[in-house]
Protein backbone atom coordinates (compact mmCIF):
# COMPACT_ATOMS: atom_id res chain seq x y z
CA UNK A 1 0.00 0.00 0.00
CA UNK A 2 1.24 3.63 -0.70
CA UNK A 3 0.40 6.37 1.90
CA UNK A 4 -1.50 9.81 1.23
CA UNK A 5 -0.05 12.65 2.28
CA UNK A 6 -2.38 15.71 1.74
CA UNK A 7 -0.11 18.87 0.07
CA UNK A 8 -1.10 22.29 1.63
CA UNK A 9 -1.76 25.16 -0.28
CA UNK A 10 1.39 26.48 1.27
CA UNK A 11 3.48 24.17 -0.55
CA UNK A 12 1.72 25.40 -4.15
CA UNK A 13 1.65 29.46 -3.57
CA UNK A 14 3.51 31.46 -5.72
CA UNK A 15 7.42 31.37 -5.42
CA UNK A 16 7.18 28.35 -2.86
CA UNK A 17 10.59 26.29 -3.52
CA UNK A 18 9.76 23.00 -4.64
CA UNK A 19 10.74 20.09 -2.54
CA UNK A 20 11.26 16.13 -2.52
CA UNK A 21 8.58 16.16 -0.28
CA UNK A 22 6.16 17.63 -2.33
CA UNK A 23 6.96 16.02 -5.66
CA UNK A 24 6.73 12.73 -3.21
CA UNK A 25 3.34 13.10 -2.60
CA UNK A 26 2.30 14.41 -5.86
CA UNK A 27 3.38 10.97 -7.27
CA UNK A 28 1.88 8.66 -4.37
CA UNK A 29 -1.03 10.09 -3.37
CA UNK A 30 -3.24 8.77 -6.69
CA UNK A 31 -1.75 5.45 -6.22
CA UNK A 32 -2.87 5.84 -2.48
CA UNK A 33 -6.70 6.84 -3.22
CA UNK A 34 -6.42 4.23 -6.11
CA UNK A 35 -5.52 1.52 -3.48
CA UNK A 36 -8.04 2.86 -1.01
CA UNK A 37 -5.24 3.29 1.66
CA UNK A 38 -6.55 3.80 5.04
CA UNK A 39 -4.47 6.91 5.13
CA UNK A 40 -7.22 7.97 2.21
CA UNK A 41 -9.85 7.10 3.97
CA UNK A 42 -11.31 10.74 3.70
CA UNK A 43 -10.88 10.78 -0.23
CA UNK A 44 -12.43 7.63 -1.83
CA UNK A 45 -13.96 7.26 -4.80
CA UNK A 46 -17.71 8.92 -4.87
CA UNK A 47 -20.58 7.40 -6.50
CA UNK A 48 -20.48 11.19 -8.62
CA UNK A 49 -16.80 10.18 -9.77
CA UNK A 50 -18.19 6.95 -12.08
CA UNK A 51 -18.74 7.27 -15.95
CA UNK A 52 -22.05 8.32 -16.83
CA UNK A 53 -24.79 5.94 -17.16
CA UNK A 54 -25.78 5.50 -21.32
CA UNK A 55 -28.39 3.93 -22.78
CA UNK A 56 -30.07 3.41 -26.44
CA UNK A 57 -34.15 3.75 -26.29
CA UNK A 58 -35.85 0.94 -27.38
CA UNK A 59 -32.99 -1.30 -26.16
CA UNK A 60 -33.81 -4.20 -22.97
CA UNK A 61 -29.56 -3.94 -22.30
CA UNK A 62 -29.10 -4.46 -18.88
CA UNK A 63 -31.81 -4.10 -16.19
CA UNK A 64 -30.97 -1.95 -13.22
CA UNK A 65 -34.83 -0.75 -12.23
CA UNK A 66 -38.36 -2.58 -11.93
CA UNK A 67 -41.95 -1.07 -10.63
CA UNK A 68 -45.36 -1.74 -10.74
CA UNK A 69 -47.74 0.59 -9.87
CA UNK A 70 -51.42 -0.07 -9.58
CA UNK A 71 -54.16 1.86 -8.98
CA UNK A 72 -57.65 0.42 -8.13
CA UNK A 73 -60.62 3.14 -8.91
CA UNK A 74 -64.14 2.23 -7.38
CA UNK A 75 -67.77 4.21 -8.00
CA UNK A 76 -67.58 7.72 -7.01
CA UNK A 77 -63.97 8.18 -6.13
CA UNK A 78 -60.64 8.95 -8.74
CA UNK A 79 -58.33 7.05 -7.15
CA UNK A 80 -54.45 8.02 -7.80
CA UNK A 81 -51.58 5.81 -7.25
CA UNK A 82 -47.95 7.11 -6.69
CA UNK A 83 -45.38 4.91 -7.32
CA UNK A 84 -42.77 3.69 -5.61
CA UNK A 85 -39.22 5.57 -5.86
CA UNK A 86 -36.21 4.11 -7.62
CA UNK A 87 -32.68 6.30 -6.15
CA UNK A 88 -30.73 7.28 -9.32
CA UNK A 89 -26.78 5.81 -8.11
CA UNK A 90 -24.88 6.72 -10.71
CA UNK A 91 -25.68 10.05 -13.13
CA UNK A 92 -26.39 9.78 -16.67
CA UNK A 93 -29.17 8.33 -19.33
CA UNK A 94 -31.41 5.36 -18.57
CA UNK A 95 -33.85 3.96 -21.19
CA UNK A 96 -37.37 4.15 -19.40
CA UNK A 97 -39.93 1.80 -20.63
CA UNK A 98 -43.57 2.11 -19.43
CA UNK A 99 -46.42 -1.00 -20.31
CA UNK A 100 -49.80 1.06 -19.44
CA UNK A 101 -52.69 -1.61 -19.14
CA UNK A 102 -55.24 1.24 -18.75
CA UNK A 103 -59.36 0.20 -18.88
CA UNK A 104 -60.00 4.06 -18.76
CA UNK A 105 -59.11 7.27 -21.34
CA UNK A 106 -58.38 9.46 -18.77
CA UNK A 107 -55.67 7.57 -17.10
CA UNK A 108 -52.66 8.61 -17.46
CA UNK A 109 -48.75 6.86 -16.30
CA UNK A 110 -46.60 9.93 -15.55
CA UNK A 111 -42.67 8.97 -15.13
CA UNK A 112 -41.54 11.49 -12.04
CA UNK A 113 -38.15 12.90 -11.15
CA UNK A 114 -38.63 14.43 -8.16
CA UNK A 115 -41.82 14.83 -7.97
CA UNK A 116 -42.57 16.17 -11.41
CA UNK A 117 -43.84 14.85 -14.64
CA UNK A 118 -41.39 14.03 -17.21
CA UNK A 119 -43.68 12.13 -19.48
CA UNK A 120 -46.79 10.78 -19.49
CA UNK A 121 -48.88 8.29 -21.77
CA UNK A 122 -52.47 8.88 -21.56
CA UNK A 123 -55.45 6.66 -23.34
CA UNK A 124 -55.68 3.16 -24.28
CA UNK A 125 -54.14 1.20 -26.77
CA UNK A 126 -54.69 -2.16 -28.11
CA UNK A 127 -56.28 -4.29 -25.81
CA UNK A 128 -55.61 -1.40 -23.37
CA UNK A 129 -52.10 -1.69 -23.36
CA UNK A 130 -49.57 0.92 -24.18
CA UNK A 131 -46.03 0.69 -24.40
CA UNK A 132 -43.61 3.67 -24.61
CA UNK A 133 -39.77 4.17 -24.65
CA UNK A 134 -38.12 7.74 -22.82
CA UNK A 135 -34.77 8.56 -21.73
CA UNK A 136 -34.14 10.06 -18.88
CA UNK A 137 -31.09 12.04 -17.92
CA UNK A 138 -30.96 12.19 -14.02
CA UNK A 139 -28.51 12.65 -11.12
CA UNK A 140 -26.94 10.73 -8.40
CA UNK A 141 -29.91 10.82 -5.07
CA UNK A 142 -32.46 11.59 -7.96
CA UNK A 143 -35.61 9.53 -7.58
CA UNK A 144 -37.71 8.54 -10.26
CA UNK A 145 -41.74 6.55 -9.80
CA UNK A 146 -44.30 6.22 -12.31
CA UNK A 147 -47.67 7.51 -11.03
CA UNK A 148 -51.28 6.71 -12.12
CA UNK A 149 -53.50 9.85 -12.21
CA UNK A 150 -56.98 9.47 -13.71
CA UNK A 151 -60.18 11.29 -13.90
CA UNK A 152 -62.24 8.06 -13.71
CA UNK A 153 -65.14 7.71 -11.34
CA UNK A 154 -65.64 4.13 -11.42
CA UNK A 155 -64.96 0.80 -10.86
CA UNK A 156 -61.63 -0.16 -12.39
CA UNK A 157 -58.48 -1.86 -12.34
CA UNK A 158 -55.48 -0.51 -14.37
CA UNK A 159 -51.78 -0.95 -13.62
CA UNK A 160 -48.44 0.00 -15.25
CA UNK A 161 -44.96 -1.39 -15.27
CA UNK A 162 -41.50 0.77 -15.25
CA UNK A 163 -38.58 -0.64 -16.81
CA UNK A 164 -35.10 1.16 -16.24
CA UNK A 165 -32.38 -0.19 -18.59
CA UNK A 166 -28.23 1.15 -18.37
CA UNK A 167 -26.04 0.07 -21.73
CA UNK A 168 -22.52 0.14 -19.88
CA UNK A 169 -23.28 -1.32 -16.12
CA UNK A 170 -20.87 -0.86 -13.40
CA UNK A 171 -22.23 -3.78 -11.09
CA UNK A 172 -22.33 -7.50 -12.02
CA UNK A 173 -26.14 -7.62 -10.63
CA UNK A 174 -29.16 -6.96 -12.56
CA UNK A 175 -32.42 -6.36 -11.58
CA UNK A 176 -34.59 -9.41 -11.18
CA UNK A 177 -37.37 -7.98 -8.18
CA UNK A 178 -38.90 -4.78 -8.54
CA UNK A 179 -41.23 -3.11 -5.84
CA UNK A 180 -45.09 -2.84 -6.14
CA UNK A 181 -47.22 0.26 -5.26
CA UNK A 182 -51.00 0.00 -5.06
CA UNK A 183 -53.75 2.21 -3.64
CA UNK A 184 -55.27 0.07 -0.71
CA UNK A 185 -58.40 -1.95 -1.65
CA UNK A 186 -61.76 0.03 -0.23
CA UNK A 187 -62.45 -2.75 2.03
CA UNK A 188 -59.20 -2.00 3.87
CA UNK A 189 -60.60 1.41 4.24
CA UNK A 190 -57.55 3.62 4.50
CA UNK A 191 -58.59 5.17 0.98
CA UNK A 192 -55.11 6.52 -1.49
CA UNK A 193 -52.41 5.41 1.08
CA UNK A 194 -49.93 3.79 -1.26
CA UNK A 195 -47.75 0.67 0.27
CA UNK A 196 -45.42 -1.23 -1.32
CA UNK A 197 -44.21 -5.28 -1.51
CA UNK A 198 -42.12 -7.33 -3.88
CA UNK A 199 -43.03 -7.93 -7.18
CA UNK A 200 -41.70 -11.29 -8.99
CA UNK B 1 -14.43 19.97 -3.16
CA UNK B 2 -11.64 20.67 -5.35
CA UNK B 3 -11.86 21.94 -8.89
CA UNK B 4 -10.22 19.57 -11.78
CA UNK B 5 -8.05 21.76 -13.95
CA UNK B 6 -6.84 20.66 -17.15
CA UNK B 7 -2.93 20.45 -17.25
CA UNK B 8 -1.69 21.48 -20.72
CA UNK B 9 1.45 19.55 -22.41
CA UNK B 10 3.33 22.84 -22.69
CA UNK B 11 2.87 23.60 -18.69
CA UNK B 12 4.68 20.42 -17.91
CA UNK B 13 7.17 20.42 -21.72
CA UNK B 14 11.26 19.87 -21.13
CA UNK B 15 12.62 23.45 -20.20
CA UNK B 16 8.85 25.08 -19.36
CA UNK B 17 9.09 26.61 -16.27
CA UNK B 18 6.76 25.40 -13.39
CA UNK B 19 4.25 27.73 -12.54
CA UNK B 20 1.77 28.26 -9.46
CA UNK B 21 -1.13 27.08 -11.40
CA UNK B 22 0.39 23.95 -12.42
CA UNK B 23 0.91 23.14 -9.39
CA UNK B 24 -2.22 24.17 -7.93
CA UNK B 25 -4.07 21.82 -10.61
CA UNK B 26 -1.72 18.55 -9.69
CA UNK B 27 -2.72 19.14 -6.03
CA UNK B 28 -6.29 19.64 -6.70
CA UNK B 29 -6.98 17.12 -9.74
CA UNK B 30 -5.50 14.10 -7.97
CA UNK B 31 -8.85 14.79 -5.41
CA UNK B 32 -11.45 16.49 -7.98
CA UNK B 33 -11.43 12.73 -9.36
CA UNK B 34 -12.62 10.33 -6.56
CA UNK B 35 -14.60 13.64 -5.60
CA UNK B 36 -16.51 13.62 -8.93
CA UNK B 37 -15.87 17.06 -9.55
CA UNK B 38 -17.97 18.26 -12.58
CA UNK B 39 -15.36 19.02 -14.84
CA UNK B 40 -13.01 15.78 -13.61
CA UNK B 41 -12.54 12.69 -15.35
CA UNK B 42 -15.05 9.93 -14.46
CA UNK B 43 -13.72 6.58 -13.52
CA UNK B 44 -14.59 3.99 -16.08
CA UNK B 45 -15.03 0.38 -15.28
CA UNK B 46 -11.83 -0.05 -17.09
CA UNK B 47 -10.03 1.62 -14.21
CA UNK B 48 -11.65 -1.12 -11.87
CA UNK B 49 -10.15 -3.72 -10.65
CA UNK B 50 -10.59 -6.93 -12.73
CA UNK B 51 -12.77 -9.48 -11.39
CA UNK B 52 -11.19 -12.43 -10.10
CA UNK B 53 -12.73 -16.51 -10.03
CA UNK B 54 -11.52 -19.55 -8.43
CA UNK B 55 -11.73 -22.54 -10.49
CA UNK B 56 -15.32 -25.02 -10.27
CA UNK B 57 -16.28 -22.55 -7.35
CA UNK B 58 -19.62 -21.09 -6.17
CA UNK B 59 -18.56 -18.06 -4.61
CA UNK B 60 -20.54 -15.04 -5.45
CA UNK B 61 -23.08 -15.41 -8.05
CA UNK B 62 -23.47 -12.93 -10.71
CA UNK B 63 -25.68 -14.54 -13.36
CA UNK B 64 -27.89 -17.00 -13.55
CA UNK B 65 -29.94 -18.20 -16.30
CA UNK B 66 -31.95 -21.36 -17.26
CA UNK B 67 -33.54 -22.37 -20.54
CA UNK B 68 -36.55 -25.08 -20.81
CA UNK B 69 -37.82 -26.75 -23.80
CA UNK B 70 -40.81 -29.40 -23.44
CA UNK B 71 -44.01 -31.00 -24.59
CA UNK B 72 -42.65 -31.81 -27.83
CA UNK B 73 -43.98 -35.05 -30.18
CA UNK B 74 -43.69 -36.42 -33.44
CA UNK B 75 -46.71 -34.64 -34.65
CA UNK B 76 -45.39 -31.17 -33.86
CA UNK B 77 -41.41 -31.64 -33.87
CA UNK B 78 -39.49 -28.81 -35.02
CA UNK B 79 -36.11 -29.24 -33.28
CA UNK B 80 -36.23 -25.23 -32.08
CA UNK B 81 -33.15 -24.36 -29.87
CA UNK B 82 -33.99 -22.52 -26.92
CA UNK B 83 -32.44 -19.20 -26.57
CA UNK B 84 -31.53 -17.25 -23.43
CA UNK B 85 -30.95 -13.87 -23.00
CA UNK B 86 -27.84 -11.72 -23.14
CA UNK B 87 -25.84 -11.04 -19.71
CA UNK B 88 -24.28 -7.92 -20.27
CA UNK B 89 -20.92 -7.66 -17.58
CA UNK B 90 -20.21 -4.12 -16.29
CA UNK B 91 -16.33 -4.95 -15.04
CA UNK B 92 -13.68 -6.81 -16.92
CA UNK B 93 -12.04 -9.95 -15.55
CA UNK B 94 -12.37 -13.93 -15.28
CA UNK B 95 -14.86 -14.95 -14.29
CA UNK B 96 -15.68 -19.00 -13.08
CA UNK B 97 -18.77 -20.13 -15.55
CA UNK B 98 -20.54 -23.29 -15.20
CA UNK B 99 -22.79 -24.86 -17.76
CA UNK B 100 -25.36 -27.77 -17.42
CA UNK B 101 -27.39 -29.60 -19.84
CA UNK B 102 -30.31 -32.22 -19.07
CA UNK B 103 -32.10 -34.08 -21.44
CA UNK B 104 -34.58 -37.20 -20.35
CA UNK B 105 -33.85 -40.44 -20.52
CA UNK B 106 -34.23 -42.12 -24.07
CA UNK B 107 -36.43 -39.42 -25.55
CA UNK B 108 -34.82 -35.91 -25.18
CA UNK B 109 -31.08 -35.40 -25.85
CA UNK B 110 -29.86 -32.19 -25.75
CA UNK B 111 -27.01 -30.33 -25.61
CA UNK B 112 -25.75 -25.99 -24.33
CA UNK B 113 -23.58 -23.73 -26.27
CA UNK B 114 -22.23 -20.85 -24.45
CA UNK B 115 -21.84 -17.66 -26.45
CA UNK B 116 -19.64 -14.65 -26.16
CA UNK B 117 -20.37 -11.30 -28.13
CA UNK B 118 -23.03 -13.36 -30.69
CA UNK B 119 -20.46 -16.94 -30.83
CA UNK B 120 -19.96 -19.85 -29.74
CA UNK B 121 -16.95 -20.31 -27.62
CA UNK B 122 -18.12 -23.88 -26.23
CA UNK B 123 -20.05 -26.63 -27.03
CA UNK B 124 -21.27 -28.94 -24.33
CA UNK B 125 -21.53 -32.65 -24.90
CA UNK B 126 -24.97 -33.99 -26.58
CA UNK B 127 -26.53 -36.17 -24.20
CA UNK B 128 -30.29 -37.76 -22.67
CA UNK B 129 -28.71 -37.66 -19.13
CA UNK B 130 -26.75 -34.56 -17.36
CA UNK B 131 -23.54 -32.91 -18.42
CA UNK B 132 -22.19 -30.19 -16.55
CA UNK B 133 -18.53 -28.18 -17.41
CA UNK B 134 -16.80 -25.43 -15.97
CA UNK B 135 -14.67 -22.48 -17.35
CA UNK B 136 -12.73 -19.67 -16.14
CA UNK B 137 -13.46 -16.96 -19.12
CA UNK B 138 -11.87 -13.88 -19.24
CA UNK B 139 -14.37 -10.48 -20.17
CA UNK B 140 -14.07 -7.29 -20.63
CA UNK B 141 -16.51 -4.22 -20.16
CA UNK B 142 -19.77 -4.68 -21.67
CA UNK B 143 -18.81 -8.53 -23.19
CA UNK B 144 -21.80 -10.05 -23.56
CA UNK B 145 -22.52 -14.00 -22.91
CA UNK B 146 -25.83 -16.28 -23.53
CA UNK B 147 -26.97 -19.82 -23.85
CA UNK B 148 -28.60 -22.21 -25.95
CA UNK B 149 -30.11 -24.68 -25.91
CA UNK B 150 -30.03 -27.34 -28.50
CA UNK B 151 -32.42 -30.10 -29.55
CA UNK B 152 -30.41 -32.96 -30.78
CA UNK B 153 -32.90 -35.73 -30.95
CA UNK B 154 -34.66 -35.19 -34.04
CA UNK B 155 -36.29 -38.71 -34.36
CA UNK B 156 -38.03 -39.47 -31.23
CA UNK B 157 -40.71 -37.68 -29.37
CA UNK B 158 -39.71 -34.79 -27.25
CA UNK B 159 -40.15 -34.44 -23.57
CA UNK B 160 -37.91 -32.17 -21.56
CA UNK B 161 -34.61 -30.63 -22.03
CA UNK B 162 -33.08 -28.35 -19.64
CA UNK B 163 -29.88 -25.96 -19.81
CA UNK B 164 -28.19 -23.52 -17.24
CA UNK B 165 -25.38 -20.82 -17.09
CA UNK B 166 -23.95 -19.88 -13.82
CA UNK B 167 -21.26 -17.16 -13.54
CA UNK B 168 -19.24 -16.56 -10.36
CA UNK B 169 -16.36 -14.42 -9.04
CA UNK B 170 -14.86 -14.08 -5.73
CA UNK B 171 -14.24 -10.26 -5.49
CA UNK B 172 -18.02 -8.89 -6.95
CA UNK B 173 -18.60 -5.25 -6.92
CA UNK B 174 -21.92 -4.34 -5.85
CA UNK B 175 -23.69 -5.48 -2.64
CA UNK B 176 -26.45 -7.30 -4.08
CA UNK B 177 -25.98 -11.25 -4.78
CA UNK B 178 -27.62 -12.58 -7.42
CA UNK B 179 -29.65 -15.10 -5.53
CA UNK B 180 -32.44 -15.40 -7.84
CA UNK B 181 -32.10 -16.12 -12.34
CA UNK B 182 -34.49 -16.06 -14.93
CA UNK B 183 -35.37 -18.79 -17.02
CA UNK B 184 -37.08 -19.37 -20.70
CA UNK B 185 -39.26 -21.81 -21.59
CA UNK B 186 -40.55 -22.96 -25.14
CA UNK B 187 -43.29 -24.89 -25.01
CA UNK B 188 -45.32 -25.29 -28.48
CA UNK B 189 -44.18 -22.12 -29.62
CA UNK B 190 -44.71 -20.23 -26.50
CA UNK B 191 -41.67 -18.32 -25.28
CA UNK B 192 -42.02 -17.50 -21.67
CA UNK B 193 -39.83 -15.28 -19.62
CA UNK B 194 -39.83 -15.31 -15.63
CA UNK B 195 -38.27 -14.88 -12.09
CA UNK B 196 -36.72 -17.98 -10.22
CA UNK B 197 -34.56 -19.68 -7.70
CA UNK B 198 -31.98 -21.42 -10.00
CA UNK B 199 -29.82 -23.60 -7.15
CA UNK B 200 -26.67 -24.40 -8.43
CA UNK B 201 -27.33 -28.45 -7.64
CA UNK B 202 -28.55 -31.21 -10.00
Amino acid sequence: MTTFNLISEIEVEVDRPLNAQTFLKLRENPLAIAEGDSSASEHRYQPTSFTDSTCTSGTQSRQVGYRLTTRRGYNGAKENARGADWKVARRGAYAVSLVKYAQDTTTSADIMVNGSSVFSVTGTGSGNVQQAWYVINVEVNDLVRVDMTTDNESVTFEFVFMYIYTDNPISEFETLHGIQSRTINTSESISGAPYTQDVG
Amino acid sequence: MATYRQISDSAIAEGAPLSQPTMQALKDNQLAIPQGEGNAPRVKALGIELATSSAETKDISVFRYHCIKQNYDSSNQDNDTVMGKEYIFGRGGTFAVHIVSQGSSNHSKVQVKLYKNGSVIQTGASSFGTVENWYQIAFAPLDKIKIELIDTDTSTTFQLGKAWVFVYCDNPLGDAQHDLGRFAALTAGTLTYGVLSLPDIY
